[in-house]
């Protein structure tokens, strides 16, 4: 057993969200729920105010608080989110046992030799947490083992965020808990079902009669009980700073310059968290602009990131971004200011290790990639899959190299095309006529049926024979969303030569959309 | 004991004797007691490319079954240059065995292409790198691919001048890669041409179905040009039965 100090941020989820950017909806002083399979989870204090309780209904809540801004659970965020702060804390206490988002242990006889007293220690740590998080709240316990120090700390409150059980008492402190602190709710259904209440009637009841009735699992709740729980605190070293603002030693316009400027920094980032022993597969690039403007976006790759690979996402960024400005009329276009690294799960390096006979030859394959990628661009090259479509244009996915596509749903979809699939789909459709025999354009009523037979495929100059046709079939997308919804007939035709094509109607106008060769 | 002994001793001298008599064996060289098959005609050609042991024989890129008849050496010989049509069924069919058995294969320049279909047609997308639009960059873009790729297609780019050209073929066949080119380029191993015909649909009923495909090859040195049909459907390609696509034609005429 060792004496710990648990520090506890109480509503951690809600603090994570309010400072998720993504989260945009959720911003500090709002009244917020977290929800999970359409049950409140956690929510804020002005939310508990007006009787929002964990384990409502989501329906029920917006009742009571129509204000309520109801985001789900992640607890990923809430990871990250604390990751930051034990960042912050580990200036004060250089090694912690983190027992899950917002709750953290620390061994409290180094803190009491260093800062004088328990007190004194745990005003530091709560002073510490509210200066890197000023949205949280620090509650403090300590006792002789983990789980009373706990139980000690979510038993304070606002005005006493301290608890403090003398070394040895443990027990007694305990036995006045209601037994929902042992988390076990089966067990703890059971015992309230046999007129117990609190620890001490649990205890009471002797280790000998638990044994016969609970058997092991009731043995250690037991332990925990009484405070005679046994489990060591496993301290580790403070997560690695992973995020890198480099401030570029004068605004720049030109994406050479800045690339130039990154160059040297990139390397000290890189080396810095491979001496850690991570390396990074996913990175967030923020570019501050000096009229105030960030523009950030997330990149991955494949492998992990070298230096050099750091330098050219920006760059890549970079010139994407010009690419959009180029549209927008501005007199002075806003200069780079300073670029921000952030590398989102970091991987051990171990996982990463080139074998002794190199990585194999899917790394030579992705160097050979990556320098094509340097002459033609990030979105240059690209890998495909396919997925199912009602027009031939939504049947393939392009993701550019070393990005992860995006997982689509799969299985049938009705209406989607029919195979044998085009072989050709044409990137831009091109416009196209379809005349019928008496050189009219062929128009579709509103009951889907043709004004007359198609007779020749017009485009340009060109001008092929329509032997024989199918359809037309209409396809009605997303009609319940006015900005994407797309309406269309689609025809299959075969020329004179034996080609097929697909033309589709869609405003009035004919295209023609992909070729059956 | 000794009996079966001295039996087994007997065949096998009579093994050995045999050996050398080359005339009475060979069941292939009988030709007046039925018409050679294709079988009996590979089984010559074995013996003789066997006898040949002066040429290496060549590497080549496995194709689908149907395809192999299009190609001497049955399959896309590496460090060659083949001009296909504009025909992206008869690219997917090519690429599909490649891909499948690995190897990596480009498309360069072609910005319109069915991947759905690719699939269809047995393609292994997860080994398919395309570069839509690589501009005027395209001939550095395809140098530097050739370390890795094996199957390279190109779109419609004019072919270079003559000398970056013998650099370029030179390049092919150091990587022991296959280029896939459009029509217009010199110095081509084989030419391939695709005709279509689409089966299914009648006049506004129906629905595309069959696609027959004849495949010609054209090799360079003058020999005769090869020919096979193939019928793609939802299954996939498959090599059309000999006597079907006749009477098939025959019909499709009358009623057009």
């Amino acid at each position: 057993m060792t004496r710990s100090i648990v520090l506890w941020c109480p509503r951690w989820p809600v603090v994570a969200a309010y400072r998720d950017d993504s989260c945009a909806e959720a911003s500090p002083g709002e009244p917020l729920a977290l929800i999970h399979s359409g049950v409140v989870v956690e929510c804020s204090l002005d939310a508990t105010a007006a009787g929002v309780r964990p384990g409502m209904k989501r329906r029920e809540a917006h009742t009571l608080l129509p204000a309520l801004v109801l985001i789900p659970q992640d607890e990923h965020r809430d990871r990250a989110a604390f990751d930051r702060v034990l960042i912050e804390l580990a200036e004060y206490v250089p090694q912690h046992a983190v027992l899950g988002p917002g709750l953290v242990a620390f061994g409290a006889r180094g803190l009491e030799r260093f800062y004088g007293s328990e007190e004194a220690a745990s005003r530091m740590l709560v002073d510490a947490l509210v200066r890197s998080e000023p949205l949280a709240e620090g509650r403090i316990g300590i006792a002789d083992d983990l789980f009373t120090a706990v139980t000690a700390a979510q038993s304070t409150s606002a005005r006493y965020p301290l608890r403090r059980v003398e070394p040895g008492e443990q027990q007694l402190f305990l036995s006045e808990m209601p037994l929902d602190v042992l988390g076990d709710a089966d067990t703890v259904s059971l015992l309230q079902r046999l007129g117990l209440h609190t620890l001490g009637d649990f205890v009471g009841l002797g280790l000998d009669a638990i044994r016969e009735r609970l058997g092991v699992p009731g043995e250690r709740l037991f332990h925990l009980a009484t405070g005679q729980s046994g489990a060591p605190l496993l301290v580790r070293d403070a997560p690695q700073d992973t995020r890198e603002r480099m401030e570029l030693p004068e605004s720049c316009t030109l994406v050479e310059q800045v690339a130039f400027g990154l160059k040297a920094r990139t390397q000290e980032y890189e080396t810095r968290l491979r001496g850690a022993g991570v390396v990074i597969t996913r990175l967030r690039i923020t570019v501050g602009y000096d009229d105030g403007l960030e523009h950030s976006r997330i990149w991955n790759h494949p492998r992990f990131f070298q230096a050099a690979d750091l330098v050219d996402r920006v760059r890549w960024q970079l010139e994407q971004a010009f690419r959009d400005a180029q549209n927008v009329e501005r007199e002075v276009s806003p200069a780079i200011s300073w670029v921000e690294y952030e590398a989102l799960d970091p991987e051990d390096i171990a996982s990463h290790e080139p074998g002794l006979w190199g990585a194999g030859p899917d790394s030579r394959v992705h160097h050979v990639l990556s320098r094509v990628q340097g002459l033609v661009g990030a979105h240059g090259v690209v890998t495909g899959t396919s997925r199912r479509g009602r027009l031939p244009s939504d049947t393939q996915v392009l993701t550019a190299w070393g990005d992860y596509e995006s997982q689509e749903a799969s299985g049938p979809l009705p209406g989607s095309l029919p195979s044998p699939l085009p072989a050709t789909i044409f990137s831009t459709p091109r416009e196209v006529s379809v005349l019928g025999q008496d050189g009219d354009e062929v128009s579709v009523s509103a009951r889907a049926e043709l004004s007359s037979s198609p007779a020749w495929l017009v485009s340009g100059a060109r001008r092929v024979k329509v032997t024989s046709w199918a359809g037309p079939w209409p396809v009605w997308e997303r009609w319940w969303d006015p900005a994407r919804s797309r309406f269309v007939h689609r025809l299959q035709v075969v020329d004179d030569q034996g080609m097929g094509w697909l033309v589709s109607l869609c405003n009035q106008a004919w295209s023609l959309e992909a070729r059956y060769d | 004991m000794k009996g079966p002994v001295f039996l087994c001793l007997s065949v096998d001298v009579d093994t050995i004797e045999q050996m050398f008599e080359y005339s009475s064996m060979s069941p292939a060289l009988i030709v007046d007691q039925h018409e050679p098959t294709r079988a009996d005609v590979e089984a010559l050609r074995h013996r003789i490319a066997a006898m040949e042991n002066t040429t290496a024989t060549p590497r080549v890129f496995p194709v689908h079954d149907a395809l192999t008849n299009l190609f001497p050496q049955g399959g896309l010989l590496t460090g060659a240059v083949y001009s296909l049509d504009s025909s992206a069924s008869l690219l997917w069919s090519l690429l599909a065995e490649p891909t499948q058995k690995g190897t990596w294969c480009a498309v360069v320049g072609m910005p319109d292409l069915g991947l759905a279909a690719a699939e269809e047609l047995g393609v292994n997308v997860d080994r398919l790198v395309l570069v839509p639009s690589p501009g005027a960059q395209w001939m550095a873009v395809l140098g530097t691919l050739l370390d890795v790729v094996g199957v390279c297609a190109l779109g419609s780019f004019s072919p270079p001048s003559e000398r970056s050209l013998s650099t370029l073929y030179g390049r092919l066949r150091e990587r022991q890669s296959t280029l896939l080119v459009r029509s217009g380029w010199p110095r081509v191993d084989a030419t391939l041409t695709a005709e279509h015909r689409w089966d299914g649909v009648g006049a506004g009923r129906g629905l595309l179905q069959e696609h027959s495909v004849r495949i010609s090859a054209t090799p360079r040195s003058g020999h005769t040009t090869r020919v096979c049909d193939v019928v793609i459907d939802h299954t996939g390609m498959r090599e059309a039965s000999p006597l079907a696509p006749v009477i098939d034609i025959a019909h499709h005429r009358k009623a057009g």
